[in-house]
């Protein structure tokens, strides 16, 4: 991926689309912009990877069975191939633990004790219209999730080494699927922006001017990340 | 005339023909496909055996997933089993799949080109008693405006069972429409299906209307035919269970020949396969034409055929429109 390629994030005829597309980016294991269904679609993955490696679905039946079209294959599944051995991770929102599709894909998930599974919940208290629990409360969250009959893990989301050992933790499980709640500061390094919603999904350049005005916010904040909020000094202007 | 081509029943006309469910046809097609196919899975929302689902879970246990009542999961999860290899078969009522998780399947089956089968149930008026909410009449509309997606409405079991066969063979998402009550089996093993092709069932000499149906309506069309070749009007009846491809050639052929054309379909006329057949006739060969449908209304409970005359779908109905084209 070229580093210029970026520059046609959302613009037409890009392969970056304004969420990102299977079809049309190379690497993505699947397309789940609309919130609620990744987690379902990654349970479906763990189910069926777990049923490869119990069995080899891609051995061609017996005569008289239909002949595999390993170009369609190619195209129509993503790079997960048979075999066991293999995890999905789904990386999910908080504010997505509203949409039904969730609890639907965790009951699922549970039940059929998907250990092959590790969610990431990326939990930083914003959506689009407010704090979550003031837009529709999600706690205890931890709590829901082990209702659901999955391991839970919480960590400091910006606690790299905590975070990876979650992760390897998780691996161990055997007998359930594990999320890991990594807790996370929105807009963490600039204080300006911490904890406000009105920041979601907004580039520097397109927030709120009550701090700078929006030309002067990306050399705004990157003078503050740069400098650790000003305890550095730095050589940039 | 029965098109000879068609192979149908011998017992095409008479009341004693075989009636058998379109979700009977499903569970032997789904068995013969399975057998065929490892990679075959069936996705259950907590109706196995008003689905026929049970009968692929009986043969296969280890490929069969019930879902529990989640048909937005039973979209997704399935598109996540197809992208790691699997050929899933989702199955609940139609009303709830794809009536329910319509932006599950738009997104993680169409647009994501998941190779993904949604097999709506008990789809139309004919489920009879369970009432409006459970008749599903949108499906079609609803499957046939999406990218991607194939929609089959097979005409009795003999053919749902062989456009099951078929929808595994096809690789990418396919909407199967199969209904609750036994239906008229008019085709046999011998009548030739596939997808994007429509199957003439009557013709005449020199037809004065054509009567264009999908699913288990086209035996009420074949009545129809009957009944007006014996006034003498000379008529033809083509059976399209693939609403989407549309067989656009030989539906333009028949207009050409005919110039007349009513659509027969258990769904609303709106968005439905008659709006199909308009969209397609008025670009490229305008005719008369009628459309037999649910008009913008939603249905009740009653018994299957009190409902399909209720609603003007069967054979005297059929009738009706193709004199009122005649005048």
């Amino acid at each position: 991926f070229p580093v210029e390629e970026c520059l046609t994030l959302r613009k037409l005829g890009s392969r970056l689309q304004g969420h990102p597309e299977r079809t049309r980016l190379p690497g993505l294991e699947t397309t789940s912009g609309p919130l609620g269904s990744g987690l379902a679609q990654a349970s479906g993955m763990a189910y069926a990877l777990r049923m490869d490696s119990m069995l080899d679905v891609r051995r061609p039946t017996s005569p008289g069975g239909y002949a595999l079209d390993t170009a369609h294959v190619g195209r129509l599944t993503s790079n997960m191939g048979a075999g066991s051995g293999r995890r999905v991770y789904c990386v999910m929102s908080d504010g997505e633990q509203q949409e039904g599709n969730t609890w639907e894909a965790a009951m699922f998930a549970g039940k059929y004790r998907l250990s092959n599974l590790t969610a990431v919940m990326d939990r930083n208290n914003i959506q689009i219209d407010g704090m979550t629990e003031e837009v529709m409360p999600l706690e205890p969250l931890a709590d829901k999730y082990r209702a659901f009959g999955w391991h839970v893990l919480e960590v400091g989301g910006h606690d790299i080494p905590a975070f990876i050992s979650a992760v390897e933790e998780a691996k161990a499980i055997y007998e359930k699927p594990t999320i890991i709640i990594a807790h996370t500061i929105p807009g963490r390094g600039v204080k300006e922006i911490e904890f406000d919603y009105r920041w979601h999904g907004v580039p520097p350049g397109g927030g709120p001017e009550d701090v700078w005005k929006k030309a002067e916010q990306g050399k705004g904040m990157l003078r503050e990340l740069r400098s650790l909020g000003g305890r550095i000094s730095h050589d940039y202007a | 005339m029965p098109e000879e081509a068609a192979q149908l029943s011998a017992n095409l006309l008479a009341d004693d023909i075989e009636k058998k469910t379109t979700r009977d046809g499903f569970g032997i097609g789904i068995i013969e496909a399975g057998r065929a196919d490892e990679r075959i899975v069936v996705l259950c929302a907590d109706l196995k055996e008003s689905t026929r689902a049970e009968v692929f879970e009986k043969a296969f246990p280890e490929r069969f997933v019930e879902m529990g009542v989640a048909e937005q999961n039973m979209a997704a999860v399935a598109a996540g089993m197809a992208l790691a290899g699997k050929i899933p078969f989702i199955t609940s009522y139609a009303a709830f799949s794809p009536g329910r998780n319509y932006e599950q399947i738009r997104t993680t089956i169409a647009l994501n080109e998941a190779n993904v089968k949604v097999c709506g149930m008990h789809a139309g008026v004919s489920v009879g008693p369970d009432g409006a909410t459970h008749q599903m009449l949108e499906d079609i509309g609803m499957m046939r405006m999406l990218p991607n997606m194939i929609v089959i409405n097979p005409g009795d079991a003999e053919e749902a069972r062989k456009a099951v066969v078929a929808a595994a063979l096809h690789t990418g998402p396919v909407y199967l429409r199969f209904g609750r009550a036994p239906t008229p089996v008019f085709t046999t093993p011998g009548t030739p299906f596939s997808i994007g092709k429509a199957l003439m069932v009557w013709d005449s000499k020199a037809p004065v209307v054509a009567i264009l149906s999908t699913g288990a309506l086209t035996h009420e069309a074949l009545l129809a035919a009957h009944v007006l070749a014996e006034g003498g009007v000379e008529s033809l009846v083509l059976h399209c269970p693939s609403v989407k491809p549309l067989d656009e050639e030989d539906i333009i052929a028949v207009a050409k020949r005919a110039h007349r054309i009513v659509t027969v379909e258990e769904h609303q006329i709106a968005g439905g396969f008659g709006s199909a057949v308009a969209e397609l006739l008025s670009e490229r060969h305008p005719v008369s034409l009628k459309r037999l449908g649910i008009n913008d209304r939603f249905g009740q409970s009653g018994e299957p055929c009190e409902l399909l005359t209720h609603y003007g779908l069967d054979a005297v109905h059929i009738i009706a429109a193709a004199k009122s084209l005649l005048v």
